[in-house]
């Protein structure tokens, strides 16, 4: 399995990769992960790294892609020391490691696209380019719907649908942070909390009106960013009710997830999945989040979290204000979202990329010498 | 001067030519293991419907099925032109499709039933496969000069296998007019 983003910054690609492998690995597969990561950072046994990433921005983020000649050399070695039945790529259309392991693959591929705004530069320009590699996929994935549209509409192929996994039950056992939960409410924001379109700007704006009336309201954020720029951003009236932690481990979102009242999640586009999403609702959190369409998938169209127009401060005042005084209505959302999460549960998700899997091999040319049909027999995961 | 700048696009063509040949052949190998695979994968759904008991219509489709994935025309339908094989073979797999679609699983033993459900997914990811490979050959073969200089040699045109698809298990992910 190769990951494109450096395995030492968090991030949904990074835990979607890790997550998986670990799934497989539980199931009795092998499985080794191939990623670029900093000499110094430790890895899980399974992570080779593949050299130091350079920050690229790419999708409105910064991107921590591995290229060049290090990149290519420990690609080769990699797969030269490994003779695996197939390859599983991540973001295999993004410039790094993805990319040149199926330029040199020579085995089924299956490649699981996360990525899902359509107008890309880089889509665009390099499908012409890339169309020669891009023919040696042989199963694609797609993380959500938006994906696999991007899929068909701008790269030419269909995608099967498997959606992000959770580690439910590690989300479902954390326990809250010491002085949590706290009288007065707390509502959790999670993730790069400095860019825009992660929407923190309109909470802050909601927090202003909501915090009027409620003289014990919090804000806990965790993630990464400027804390002191987020403080001044916020202003001296609500600096004091917002707690800013460092981007943490699972652990830490864990216990994060489970001290909130109720986590939002204001994002104003470019979002795929919302990982987040489903991992509070693992937590037994309730959520509230933007009516952007792979939001409300998740939350089943709002059975299962409230929804509320993307970019809108006042309507998203009015949702906060009325969950916080209904804690009936919270424990009803909490119970509905920790069933829901149940079906991205990581041992779920990971018997279909099995499949997926078992398709792919079933459908290697190398096969054929056995003629149709003989390959399946002959077939053991593993 | 002349003659040098001739013989340089010649050259060059040559070798785009032969690029062009190598990867018309390799996607012409894996659209024909694609469609090993999704024989297979069909074969496998028409087998788990005959494990479901009770329904007399199921077990006649499904030994259609199964008869069709055995005859040697029928077989080879997906990766050759004769319309009406291609078309046989697609009629006998939505017949069992359909009535898959409809069928009462709350009746079924839960083997049963996950043996066929696992079934049902396999062969709608093998026919995305399957026509994922045709796709990518199908557009390489209309580009000009695969057509002009007959690079593709007497290989038949592939055909996509189409059906229609089982409503896989929700996973939240639907998304109304979304995909093709």
């Amino acid at each position: 399995m190769v990951c494109p983003y450096s395995i030492a910054v968090p991030g949904g690609v990074q835990a979607h990769v890790l997550g998986l492998a670990t799934g497989l690995r539980g199931l009795g597969h092998q499985v080794e992960v191939l990623a670029p990561a900093a000499a110094a950072s430790t890895l899980p046994e399974f992570v080779t790294s593949a050299g130091r990433a350079v920050g690229v921005p790419y999708n409105g983020s910064i991107a921590p892609l591995a290229f060049g000649p290090v990149a290519l050399h420990r690609t080769r070695r990699w797969l030269n020391d490994h003779d695996f039945d197939l390859l599983h790529l991540h973001e295999p259309a993004s410039p790094s490691l993805s990319l040149i392991a199926l330029a040199l693959a020579d085995r089924p591929v299956v490649a699981t696209f996360h990525f899902a705004s359509g107008r890309s530069w880089a889509l665009n320009a390099a499908h012409g380019l890339l169309q020669p590699t891009m023919e040696k996929i042989t199963a694609r994935i797609a993380v959500s719907p938006l994906a696999r549209r991007v899929q068909v509409e701008y790269l030419g192929g269909d995608a099967v649908e498997i959606p992000n996994g959770v580690d439910v039950s590690h989300f479902a056992r954390a326990q809250p942070l010491p002085g949590y939960p706290r009288i007065g409410g707390t509502i959790g924001f999670v993730g790069r909390f400095g860019e825009t379109r992660k929407g923190m700007p309109v909470l802050l704006a909601a927090l202003r009106t909501v915090a009027q009336t409620r003289p014990h309201l919090n804000l806990l954020v965790v993630g990464r960013g400027d804390a002191a720029a987020l403080l001044r951003a916020a202003g001296s009236a609500l600096a004091s009710r917002i707690q800013v932690l460092p981007a943490l481990g699972d652990e830490g979102k864990a216990a994060v997830l489970a001290s909130v009242d109720m986590l939002c999640v204001p994002a104003i586009g470019g979002e795929s999945f919302g990982i987040v999403l489903s991992e509070a609702m693992a937590a037994g959190a309730p959520v509230v989040a933007s009516d952007l369409d792979a939001f409300r998938r998740v939350l089943d169209g709002g059975q299962a979290g409230v929804l509320v127009p993307a970019g809108s401060p006042a309507a998203l005042a009015t949702a906060l204000d009325d969950l916080l005084d209904d804690p009936g209505r919270r424990a009803t959302l909490a119970a509905a979202g920790r069933r829901r999460a149940a079906m991205w549960d990581w041992p779920v998700v990971a018997r279909r990329v099995l499949q997926v899997y078992e398709t792919a091999v079933a459908a290697d040319p190398r096969r054929l010498a056995f003629g149709p049909g003989a390959g399946l027999s002959r077939y053991r995961p593993g | 001067m002349v003659v040098i700048a001739a013989v340089l696009v010649a050259a060059a063509g040559a070798v785009g030519a032969m690029r062009a040949a190598t990867r018309l052949d390799r996607l012409h190998v894996r659209t024909d293991a694609a469609w090993a695979a999704l024989d297979a994968a069909l074969g496998g759904r028409a087998h788990a419907s005959l494990g479901v008991q009770g329904s007399a219509a199921l077990r006649r489709a499904a030994d259609a099925a199964l008869l069709a994935g055995l005859d040697p025309a029928l077989r080879r339908a997906g990766r050759c032109p004769h319309r009406a094989a291609a078309a046989a073979r697609e009629d006998v797999e939505n017949e069992l499709g359909r009535i898959l679609a409809v069928l009462d699983r709350r009746g079924l033993e839960s083997a049963c039933a996950d043996r066929l459900a696992d079934a049902e997914q396999r062969a709608v990811i093998a026919r995305r496969v399957y026509n994922d490979a045709v796709r990518d050959t199908l557009a390489l073969r209309s580009h000009r000069m695969v057509r002009w200089l007959r690079l593709a040699g007497t290989a038949p045109l592939p055909r996509y296998f189409e059906i229609v698809e089982p409503a896989l298990p929700s996973y939240g992910l639907e998304l109304d007019g979304a995909g093709a």
